[in-house]
């Protein structure tokens, strides 16, 4: 025996071999052969794969992982991982607003951003709808805004609420806009932002950046007026 | 004397409407003072713009037009 093969040195017989030594000749060819597939092919379970090793003509087997996880590399080496959540956003809940103040459920502060989507909102009277958060009634609100029924940038600070919806010039008329509020539910802020745009068919637009002076996480949100209000307010949790 | 209603939701899906209480009322009673100061406020700015354009003999769309 010798005539070994380039990549795996398996012993071969040789043309010279005498035929009464070639059983023993296959079998000292053909265990090596095994064990090479064997290496080469570790996997032994549904939806394993396998990867060459640190040793050559050696893979390492990597069993399959659970649902939703994705392949990934670590250390040097794949290896199945859940992926991190997405920054898509989550409905937290849906608030139809009726009488002069609703408020919303509460919902999760688990999230990194508060996006609330509003339509049809409307008031009886031509009065602004406003918001508060968490049923904070002080001197905790301010914002800097454009508006159509403000043409220059107007300042409204230490107020006890935000304008989110400006004055109807006509009703019933409906407005349609967005709340963000960043870092809603991070206790270690004093002080949150909170930017809305606002436009209503009394083609009164508006554009406004506003703080809450408010430490504990936002868990609910009251749109008021003073008059009737109606309309749909969608919350979101964006991460 | 009847209050304003009030609409507060329990949970995603369940919400009570009920009139305002007290406390609620002398907030909403606050709010609509504030609103009307700020109206008044406004009509003072622009009874006080119209009196100034017209101690100057400008129309609204002049004055504009001078500030463009």
């Amino acid at each position: 025996m010798a005539n070994p093969t380039t990549n795996y040195g398996w012993p071969m017989p040789l043309t010279t071999s005498l035929v009464t030594n070639l059983p023993a000749d296959f079998a000292a060819f053909g265990q090596p052969v095994d064990t090479s597939l064997k290496a080469l092919n570790p996997e032994t379970t549904l939806g394993d794969i396998a990867y060459r090793s640190s040793t050559s003509n050696t893979n390492t087997r990597l069993g399959i992982g659970s649902t939703g996880q994705v392949l990934t590399v670590a250390s040097g080496v794949p290896s199945w991982a859940t992926p991190a959540a997405s920054g898509g956003m989550t409905l937290l809940t849906t608030t139809t607003l009726s009488g002069t103040s609703t408020t919303s459920a509460s919902f999760a502060t688990t999230y990194k951003e508060l996006v609330c989507h509003f339509y049809g909102l409307n008031t009886s009277a031509s009065n602004e709808i406003r918001l508060r958060v968490n049923s904070n009634t002080g001197s905790n609100y301010g914002m800097g805004y454009f508006s159509d029924s403000n043409t220059s940038f107007t300042q409204d600070n230490g107020a006890t609420s935000l304008r989110v919806v400006d004055y109807f010039a006509t009703v019933p008329g409906y407005a349609v806009g967005e709340i963000t509020i960043p870092q809603y539910a991070n206790t270690s802020l004093t002080s949150k932002s909170c930017f809305v745009t606002q436009s209503n068919t009394s083609a009164r637009r508006m554009i406004s950046i506003g703080y809450i002076t408010e430490t504990t996480a936002i868990s609910t949100l009251t749109f008021f007026s003073t008059s009737t209000i109606s309309g749909t307010v969608l919350i979101y949790g964006v991460n | 004397m009847t209050k304003p209603m009030v609409r507060i939701y329990t949970d995603a899906e369940n919400f009570i409407d009920r009139e305002m209480n007290a406390k609620e009322f002398s907030q909403y009673q606050a709010d609509v003072e504030i609103e009307k100061a700020k109206i008044a406020e406004a009509e003072t700015a622009s009874t006080a713009k119209a009196a100034l354009l017209d101690r100057l003999g400008l129309t609204a769309d002049e004055a504009k037009l001078l500030l463009s």
